[in-house]
């Protein structure tokens, strides 16, 4: 648990996209998935990571069903108007430190939904998350891969599924 | 509802009654496209009363900024667009006759500020109160916020057998991001009420203005598991106005995707169902079947999603390394038959596993039931609406389905059970046509290219296909070679209300159950 703390204190000190040196360690990590109002394409892909035979927990990774207890915040979706206090109730009940992770082009920067009167363009711009994952979606694959990276456990073994 | 607004079943205009939807549209102004019909107050009100006998004719309800347009689709696939312009912020409601108008009223509401006199429920559907304004799409936008939120499902009484069950919109599972609200009496659910809005992206404002190219893949990002369904419909819709007809080899090589797309839906709805119903096994399986299918696709597209495949004009099939439709027609040849096999083959141990897991079909039967009144009341369609005996499905009706010998089938208990034993019989089916589209597609013209280019003309144009959760529709005005006016419509809209419905009655560990047994789409109804 000390390791997976040093690694979130490191991350939040604004290193990205490269990741601190403390991260290389090997760990777990659990997260906390809050899907701030997408077509659902990248929640989609995260359920299947979680049920479709990835085995997350093989890598270290754990989902949580509640905020307090997870390492990481896990935002997928454009980041509309109406989720935001959800997103920042999600972030006050957790313990610190704490990650963020924008899986996904619209949790980033909005992807096709620039600002309008219902989205904001995703996290960038609000808050610099501590991980970025692209894609439209972001595969199993490719979430394992950079999740991988976080742990120190390589890419390669993510790959296997 | 205000008995002001009621008028007399029959209604006379220059002496003669007028019975019917099509009497009364066609009693309008004749207006811009052909099949639009202008109403004042007293004919608007009229459609909305006559409409009681005739409600299956609804389609859908949408606001230009000026004028409130209603859609009716008869059978025989005719349309008519009734045009109403309100001389103040109120126009007469048509759901006090058509359930199914309520929704589309009150988003109406929420993006425009016009109210539906007389409409039984006036409350925000996807204003949420965070947004800059009110009405945002308004002429003159309101100020920020909207009513505190006035739930419908509460507690009345301190009775210690009466409690709230209240989830999301983040619960860190599966589920949308929605706002689920139960009160339970004695151990049953007693009211229950989906608040949503917390995913809307205001797609069909975004639209507006945009090119045809960005329209497409906005209507791509209604809801992940119905992305075919919509781009095909847009495009469909963009292609009406134009006179354009895709080649037969686009035709079927959408028609492959949509299947491939209702095989994942359907799949992993049943891995919901399970899942929350404790039979981990089949869950698993399904889950895991589910993702041997896009493992399959992956190999052969590159890729393991749908999103921005069907295209104006036809299909686009990422190959960098194929330059000729010969070779990539012969990839969707190989695409279909490999997942139509791994289909038949998984559906050959699910189906057992899934009727023979210890307690899973006792614990499923009777729950959530939904008779076909109240589907056809509330204009529900797809598999929900085949589960509960109404055997209607659009591809019957459409090419290349027509000639494939499809059988539209139907279950007629309404409850979980059959919901599931449709959406197993609904893959079934979907294996069968992927082999067929197969065999078809080795057979077509090798010099008619997947996708012409063509230019997009102004005007109308209506399309309407059959979704993997029921029918998707699109109305679409033309100008200067952009959308100027859209209306989208997902099946989610009127599934979710039917859900809440069907939860009366049930325990609370059932729920999670019941309510994905439905296989709507949060983000598709918020758009």
């Amino acid at each position: 648990m000390m390791k997976i703390r040093a690694l979130l204190t490191g991350l939040h000190e604004g290193v990205f996209p490269r990741l601190p040196e403390v991260s290389r360690g090997k760990g777990e990590f659990s997260l906390f998935h809050v899907d701030a109002g997408g077509c659902d394409g990248c929640a989609m892909e995260i359920e299947s990571l979680r049920y479709g035979g990835w085995n997350p927990e093989k890598y270290g990774l754990h989902f949580h069903e509640t905020p307090t207890s997870a390492d990481f915040l896990l935002i997928t979706g454009v980041c509309t108007h109406a989720m935001m206090p959800v997103v920042r109730a999600a972030w006050a009940a957790m313990a610190r430190p704490a990650g963020l992770i924008a899986a996904g082009a619209c949790a980033m920067d909005g992807g096709p939904f620039q600002r309008n009167y219902a989205t904001l363009p995703g996290l960038r711009g609000s808050v610099t998350p501590s991980l970025e994952i692209p894609g439209c979606p972001v595969s199993p694959g490719d979430f394992l891969s950079a999740l991988s990276t976080l742990l120190g456990n390589g890419g390669s073994s993510a790959q296997e599924g | 509802m205000s008995d002001s607004y009621r008028l007399p079943a029959t209604v006379v205009s220059s002496g003669k009654k007028l019975r019917s939807v099509k009497e009364i549209i066609c009693q309008g102004e004749k207006t811009s496209p052909s099949w639009a019909y202008l109403l004042g107050e007293y004919e608007w009100r009229s459609l909305g009363e006559v409409l009681e006998e005739e409600r299956y004719l609804f389609s859908g309800l949408w606001c230009d900024g000026q004028r409130i347009l209603a859609l009716f689709r008869w059978r025989s696939g005719e349309v008519l667009m009734a045009v109403h312009v309100p001389e103040g912020p109120r126009y007469p409601a048509l759901s006090t006759t058509v359930p199914a108008a309520l929704p589309f009223e009150r988003v109406i509401r929420d993006l425009y500020g016009f109210e539906a006199m007389g409409a039984e429920d006036m409350r925000p559907l996807i204003n949420r109160g965070a947004w800059p304004v009110s009405w945002p799409l308004a002429l003159r936008p309101g100020l920020a916020g909207c009513e505190e939120d006035d739930f419908e499902v509460r507690l009345f009484s301190d009775d210690d057998r009466e409690f709230l069950l209240i989830s999301g919109p983040a619960s860190g599972a599966s589920e949308a991001s929605a706002l689920f609200r139960q009160s339970v009496s004695d151990l049953k659910v007693s009211g229950s009420e989906t608040i949503r809005g917390f995913t809307h992206r205001g797609i069909a404002a975004r639209m507006m203005g945009a090119s045809l190219e960005e329209a497409v893949v906005l209507a791509g990002r209604i809801a992940a598991s119905a992305v075919v369904a919509h781009q095909w419909t847009f495009c469909a819709a963009v292609e009406q106005i134009s006179g354009f007809q895709i080649s037969e080899s686009a035709l079927l090589v959408r028609a492959v995707f949509a299947e491939i797309e209702r095989i994942l839906s359907h799949f992993r709805i049943l891995a919901r169902v399970a899942r929350y119903a404790d039979a981990g096994l089949p869950a698993q399986r399904m889950s895991e079947a589910r993702e041997a299918v896009l493992q399959v696709f992956s190999e052969c597209m590159g890729r393991r999603s749908l999103m921005d495949m069907v295209v104006l004009g036809g299909v686009n099939i990422p190959s960098p390394d194929i330059e000729d439709d010969v070779a990539r027609i012969g990839i969707i040849h190989d695409l279909a038959k490999n997942i139509a096999d791994l289909v038949d083959e998984s559906l050959f141990v699910l189906r057992p596993l899934w009727q023979s897991y210890p307690g899973l079909l006792v614990r499923l039967r009777g729950l959530g039931p939904v008779c076909s009144e109240d589907v056809m009341v509330r204009g529900v369609t797809g598999p929900v609406a085949r589960a509960s005996g109404l055997g209607r499905d659009l591809r019957s009706q459409a090419s290349p389905w027509v000639n494939a010998g499809m059988q539209v089938q139907s279950q007629r208990e309404g409850d979980v059970v059959a919901r599931c034993r449709q959406l197993f019989a609904e893959c079934q089916e979907s294996a069968r046509l992927l082999n067929l589209f197969a065999e078809r597609l080795t057979h077509v013209s090798a010099d008619v290219p997947l996708r012409h280019i063509f230019h997009p003309e102004n005007g109308w144009g209506h399309a309407v296909t059959e979704g993997p959760a029921g029918v998707v529709e699109v109305v679409l005005h033309l100008k200067e070679g952009r959308p100027a006016s859209v209306m989208m419509r997902d099946p989610s809209v009127e599934l979710i209300p039917l859900a809440d419905r069907a939860l009366k009655g049930v325990m609370p560990e059932d729920i999670a159950a019941v309510r994905n047994s439905f296989g709507f789409s949060i983000s598709a109804a918020d758009m």
